[in-house]
């Protein structure tokens, strides 16, 4: 399903709606050309929960199975949440500069993208920070379980700052099918990247030499799931 | 129940008992929120310069660094002569051996903000008198929540070779909603005369009913000697 | 800087990360496929 066919029709997908959005797509009449960032900031945005979901999926089955390829799962949807994250941080940083002359603002929009972005780097820090394999996707499977329950009460916080710039936009029908359109490359890249990090780390672990009892446990080997 | 009640305060006694005889954490994460109020003082220009809700901002920054240092400590106490593994192996429930911790990080905690507290509203010179009881209650269902993750992390990193700041670098980000909520709050009801406001309230409470829920259940499935 | 350039830049900079990235993994993908297939022949090229 992951194949050169679907990374082929992902691109031409990204080409047209690209097109679409030069040629066909209006300005919105209130706030200019800067209004067109919205069609990749929402599909982005959508993505970003979708894949930080997966990792908290991936994480609950980890700590619940203790197999390896949910750890893999986990960290390749991680990756690609921050990826993502940056993303809807950086086009909202660039429509908030373009539109209201400020790079930064303490807007709930920006404050919830800003506070995801770093549960989910903290996240990949976490993986870097630990050598042992069995750790690393213990600590971080906890970790994400915690992050991801915490992204609600994150944008409920978040909402009792005030808002100086309230932007509610009213779409046409045109610009209803731009978005629309916007979403499925989003999607398809997003899905696919997620998938194709989640096959390298599984063939890079078929490559990695046997494994060994680590350094620490003294014997005290916890079989998958006993808990004693 | 009653027994379970038992085994937490034998095992937060235990704690508080070494504790006491030492006084080693309470005394390193009280001078560290002391030092930490002190920066920020000298920073910001101290007297007078700061309003009453920015209480919460200095005395988070203090808690936030010096209640990660404190449960470190009081995890690395169980990792001295095999007591964790000890412990593991006694016919308790895991998630007992979590609340008890719990109750041992907290009440350490409180201690501490009650010698960083006034620490605090004596550099700054906050007027709480609006609202002493708001800010008490808003800074102490903070700081459960707090606890509560902390004492989770603290535990599920405690047997790795750790890289400093880990803890830290975890907690912090988690921990940001309660921030925010009782900042704003304390603007609500300093700087704006209303009350704190129930949404406020609901959003701390929130946070500490599920994430104490949530870690007393991960508990079961992390720990290892 | 108009409003029309700023488009352009978000819209560079987000395709560019995610594309930027799928290239990343493609080129690792060939490396790992060609660690896999010396190793299958057994250390012989």
């Amino acid at each position: 399903m992951f194949n050169a066919g679907y990374w082929i029709l992902t691109l031409l997908l990204t080409a047209a709606a690209v097109a679409m959005l030069a040629i066909y797509t209006p300005e919105e009449a209130t706030m200019g050309p800067i209004q067109k960032i919205f069609y990749l900031h929402l599909p982005a945005a959508i993505c970003t929960f979708l894949a930080c979901l997966v990792c908290f999926v991936a994480s609950i089955g980890y700590l619940t199975q203790r197999r390896n390829w949910w750890d893999d799962l986990a960290a390749a949807s991680g990756r690609v949440a921050v990826q993502l994250c940056s993303i809807v941080l950086i086009t909202g940083m660039i429509w908030g500069r373009s539109a209201w002359g400020q790079w930064w603002t303490w807007s709930p929009r920006l404050t919830f993208s800003l506070i995801l972005w770093l549960l989910y780097v903290v996240y990949l820090m976490i993986r870097t920070s630990i050598e042992s394999p069995q750790r690393r996707a213990v600590i971080s499977a906890v970790y994400a379980t915690i992050a991801f329950l915490d992204v609600p009460l994150v944008y409920l916080s978040t909402r009792l700052m005030v808002d100086i710039h309230p932007t509610s936009i009213t779409l046409a029908m045109p610009m209803k099918l731009t978005l629309a359109v916007w979403f499925v490359p989003i999607v398809l890249l997003s899905a696919g990247l997620i998938m194709a990090r989640f096959r390298l780390y599984q063939r890079q672990r078929a490559l990695a030499p046997p494994a060994r009892i680590e350094p620490g446990h003294n014997g005290f080997q916890w079989a998958a799931g006993e808990v004693a | 129940m009653i027994a379970s009640l038992r085994q937490i305060a034998l095992l937060t006694g235990k704690d508080l008992r070494i504790e006491s005889r030492s006084r080693q954490t309470l005394g390193l994460v009280s001078v560290l929120g002391i030092l930490i109020v002190a920066v920020l003082g000298l920073g910001l220009g101290a007297h007078n310069q700061v309003a009453a809700f920015g209480a919460t901002a200095v005395l988070w920054v203090a808690y936030l660094f010096s209640g990660v240092l404190c449960f470190e400590k009081t995890m690395a106490v169980e990792r001295n002569d095999g007591v964790l593994a000890a412990l593991l192996m006694a016919p308790l429930d895991r998630g007992i051996i979590y609340l008890a911790k719990l109750l041992s990080n907290l009440l350490l905690m409180l201690a501490v903000a009650a010698i960083v507290t006034p620490v605090g509203i004596l550099f700054f010179g906050f007027d709480l008198t609006a609202a002493p009881l708001t800010f008490a209650g808003v800074m102490s269902l903070s700081m459960l929540g707090f606890a509560a993750v902390g004492t989770l992390f603290a535990a599920v990193i405690s047997s790795t070779r750790l890289q400093g700041g880990l803890l830290a670098m975890m907690v912090f980000p988690i921990s940001l909603p309660l921030v925010i909520a009782s900042t704003q709050m304390m603007l609500r009801t300093f700087r704006d005369g209303a009350g704190p406001g129930m949404t406020g309230m609901g959003i701390l409470l929130a946070f500490d009913v599920i994430f104490l829920t949530v870690s007393w259940l991960v508990f079961e499935w992390v720990l290892e000697p | 800087m108009n409003g029309q350039n700023y488009v352009i830049l978000a819209y560079a900079i987000g395709l560019g990360l995610l594309w930027g990235y799928a290239a990343k993994l493609w080129w690792e993908m060939r490396g790992v496929a060609r660690r896999q297939r010396t190793a299958n022949q057994g250390g012989q090229s």
